[in-house]
């Protein structure tokens, strides 16, 4: 098997799994008075220590959530729920993720006044644009990291030196989900208040994520006792928390290691193949996602072409390819219809090898040809 | 008190010799629908099925499962009553209280087939009627036009209470298991689904056939098919579904026919291999779905084409029918939401962009005749992936 959708999710890792297991012994609530409760508990501040001390951040800023979306969801509302009064404007981008694009939908219909920060052909936000949109009373702005579709990275510090300048109150939330544990996030180099990121996109568990965030007044999302100050009630995630820590004590962040993957892949295909169109900027890519367009074929057949050589890929992102729509990412950077049609993502984690990547491209050039022969 | 849920059969009546035989079937098949629901006691009194002694949470679920066997007309939950106009009034009492309470505008029905009873049919709707006026304030009698209707049934051994509006209409039908085989071309669509109900409504087993693109259509296309054959087995207890690998075949059809013919070439190959599977499985027909002029492959020049290669009927129930009867059926029977989930069906994929739709036989055999038909349909029949479908 060559798995290459680790945008989507990756493969467990086995300290992760031990590290799981620990939850079983450990069974004590944490927020228990006796000591198997204490127990759980140090477990946990360990584990939050060990992600904070990756962000760089103080760990009493660090909230466990359920993952990418709930974080997502919980700054965006935390935000524009306790900022109501100093202003309606918020600013996000065309290129977000599901769980970003729609908590932005509803706070529009909830009368907030929504700017959408459009992207370049190359897949990055448009700086220019984002200098109009910034008004004294704008109090939320949110832009991703790495784009889940094309791995291109997006110029967060210049947006935030922006903001400051021009939106005192502004807070700068960034969806970190596809770039956590792939390239350095570190809050404070990158001047924003608040940052998502996700375990099971780097070889922890589905159902962890975690919220850090600077700003301590965010409305809850969900009510219930006092863990987590009452920002992320409810009882932890033990297991997956101690995962994803372990996890993150494995990420090897090498951005140069990651490219020559994403460039190998990209050079084998389009040494191989005619009509072939990389979606998105090499030179700012996390190195993490190639999107890749083979004119003139449905994408979703040569994903199906590929699983029969246990090979996995994705087209578009993952939640949205239950309902056969366009990618909205592809459209946003101005990608043709037809090139959006034969686009699939194919996704490298810190554990895929060239040899996996010189094979799977062998296999992807033969299926491309023989679906070209009959569409 | 107790409950108990009667059934009424219709047609099954009128089947002089073999009425024994098919009131057999009918419990077989309610029998086998409930297996796995509940523990109950069946049995057939004066042409009504009798449902008792299970547990009473099941009852919801026992009276939705009986309402999709064939055979059946009616599905009602009943109180039972000793047979004393007392008793009866006590029940209907306890039974209907809650449905009385409000004002509503009601009448009662009585039907008396134990004639040893000392009031008949019209002096126990008096009776009752009057009792039930003077125990309930708001409810008026109102014959003609009433929102709830009483009904008593005093029977052989005990009388049974209920409201007619909540009775639920049954298919109709025959059991199935009366009326022999036969074999369905069952694709991801509406149409299909809809075809197999209504001939297996009359007593027919129905195995069902569906062919497999892969790579061109995914496995979620394959599961919409296996949820649909799902849905068609709440009726018919069980379907084998034959998954055909059909993929080969298209791409030879591709390769070596004229575009315009492909999808009658491509439907006259389906056509040939249902019938191998259909005389194999002991099928005496084949059931498609299809609809004169819905699409270029149903023209009549069409269908003379596709079903000229068979010695086999071929039972298309939609025949005459509009898209939107069939669409008002697949939502009755509730394949619909399934039908229209969008994974591609192996008939979107390949198909031309000017379809013939006066094909000539002679046209046809000549194009198809540069494939290897036999070792095509060999291969493919050798392919086979057989599902066993049950209802949930």
């Amino acid at each position: 098997m060559i798995y290459l959708d680790n945008a989507a999710t990756t493969k467990p890792s086995q300290r992760a799994a031990e590290a799981m297991m620990m939850a079983v012994s450990n069974f004590g609530n944490p927020s228990s008075l006796h000591g198997l409760g204490l127990q759980t508990e140090k477990l946990i501040n360990s584990a939050r220590d060990n992600i904070a001390n990756m962000l760089g951040v103080n760990s009493k800023n660090v909230y466990f959530t359920s993952g990418g979306t709930e974080s997502n969801n919980l700054a965006i509302y935390g935000v524009a729920n306790s900022l109501k009064r100093r202003g309606k404007r918020v600013i996000t981008s065309t290129i977000e993720h599901p769980s970003v694009m729609e908590s932005f939908k509803r706070l529009e219909n909830d009368g907030y006044d929504v700017c959408y920060l459009g992207v370049d052909k190359d897949g990055i936000v448009n700086l220019d644009d984002l200098a109009g949109m910034l008004t004294e009373d704008t109090i939320l702005v949110s832009i991703m990291h790495v784009n889940n579709e094309t791995g291109v990275i997006q110029p967060i510090e210049r947006i935030s030196a922006m903001v400051r300048e021009k939106s005192p109150y502004c807070i700068i939330h960034c969806d970190c989900v596809q770039s956590f544990g792939k390239i350095p996030v570190k809050p404070d180099k990158m001047g924003v208040d608040m940052v998502s990121i996700s375990a099971h996109k780097i070889h922890g568990f589905k159902g962890t994520g975690a919220l850090y965030t600077n700003y301590a007044r965010i409305t809850p999302l969900i009510r219930g006792g006092e863990q987590q100050n009452e920002i992320r009630p409810g009882t932890e995630n033990v297991g997956g928390i101690l995962a994803f820590s372990a996890a993150v004590s494995e990420c090897e962040i090498d951005i140069e290691k990651m490219r020559e993957k994403r460039n190998l892949m990209r050079d084998l295909l389009c040494e191989k193949l005619d009509n072939v169109k990389v979606n998105g900027s090499c030179e700012h890519n996390s190195g993490s996602v190639l999107n890749v367009s083979f004119i003139g074929i449905k994408a979703e057949i040569l994903l199906h072409s590929l699983e029969r050589h246990e090979i996995y890929v994705s087209t578009g992102s993952a939640c949205s390819s239950h309902k056969p729509q366009p990618s909205h990412v592809l459209l946003a950077m101005g990608v043709e219809q037809k090139a959006v049609d034969g686009a699939i993502r194919i996704s490298f984690s810190q554990n895929t090898t060239l040899d996996e990547i010189r094979t799977a491209a062998e296999i992807i050039a033969g299926e491309v040809s023989v679906i070209r022969r009959y569409m | 008190m107790k409950e108990i849920i009667l059934a009424k059969y219709g047609e099954i009546i009128l089947k002089g010799g073999n009425r024994p035989k098919f009131e057999r079937m009918l419990i077989d098949n309610i029998k086998n629908a409930l297996k796995n629901v509940a523990d109950f006691k069946i049995s057939i009194r004066q042409a009504t099925v009798y449902v008792e002694e299970f547990d009473e949470d099941k009852t919801d679920i026992i009276v939705e499962r009986m309402s999709k066997i064939f055979g059946l007309v009616s599905v009602t939950r009943a109180a039972v009553s000793e047979k004393t106009v007392e008793a009866i009034e006590e029940t209907a009492f306890h039974y209907l209280g809650k449905d009385l309470e409000k004002p509503a505008r009601f009448k009662v029905e009585a039907k008396r087939s134990d004639k040893t009873f000392p009031l008949n049919s019209l002096q126990l709707c008096i009776e009752l009627g009057g009792w039930l006026d003077d125990k309930f304030p708001n409810i008026v009698c109102d014959v003609h036009n009433p929102e709830i209707t009483v009904k008593v049934e005093v029977r052989d051994v005990a009388a049974y209470v209920y409201i007619d509006e909540k009775k639920v209409r049954g298919q109709g039908g025959m059991p199935i298991g009366s009326g022999s085989k036969a074999t369905l071309l069952l694709s991801g669509g509406i149409d299909s689904p809809v075809a197999g109900h209504m001939i297996s409504k009359r007593g027919v087993t129905v195995d069902a056939v569906n062919f497999f693109s892969f790579p061109y259509t995914s496995d979620r296309a394959k599961e919409k098919v296996i949820s649909l054959a799902k849905i068609l087995a709440q009726y018919t207890s069980k379907i084998n579904l034959y998954i055909v690998p059909f993929t080969e075949i298209q791409l030879q059809i591709r390769d070596n026919c004229p575009e315009e013919h492909m999808t009658l070439i491509m439907r006259r190959f389906m056509m040939r291999i249902t019938e191998k599977i259909a005389r194999r499985n002991g099928s005496k027909a084949l059931i498609t779905g299809e609809c004169v002029g819905q699409v270029a492959s149903q023209t009549l020049s069409a269908l003379d084409v596709t079903n000229a290669v068979i010695d086999m009927p071929v039972l298309q129930p939609l025949i005459g029918m509009d898209k939107i009867e069939v669409i008002r059926r697949a939502e009755e029977i509730g394949t619909y939401e399934t039908s229209i989930l969008p994974y591609e069906d192996c008939c979107t994929v390949f198909t031309p962009k000017h379809p013939t739709i006066n094909p000539k036989r002679s046209s046809i055999e000549r194009t198809e005749s540069v494939l290897d038909i036999e070792r095509l349909e060999e291969e493919a029949l050798a392919g086979i992936e057989i599902i066993e479908v049950y209802p949930d």
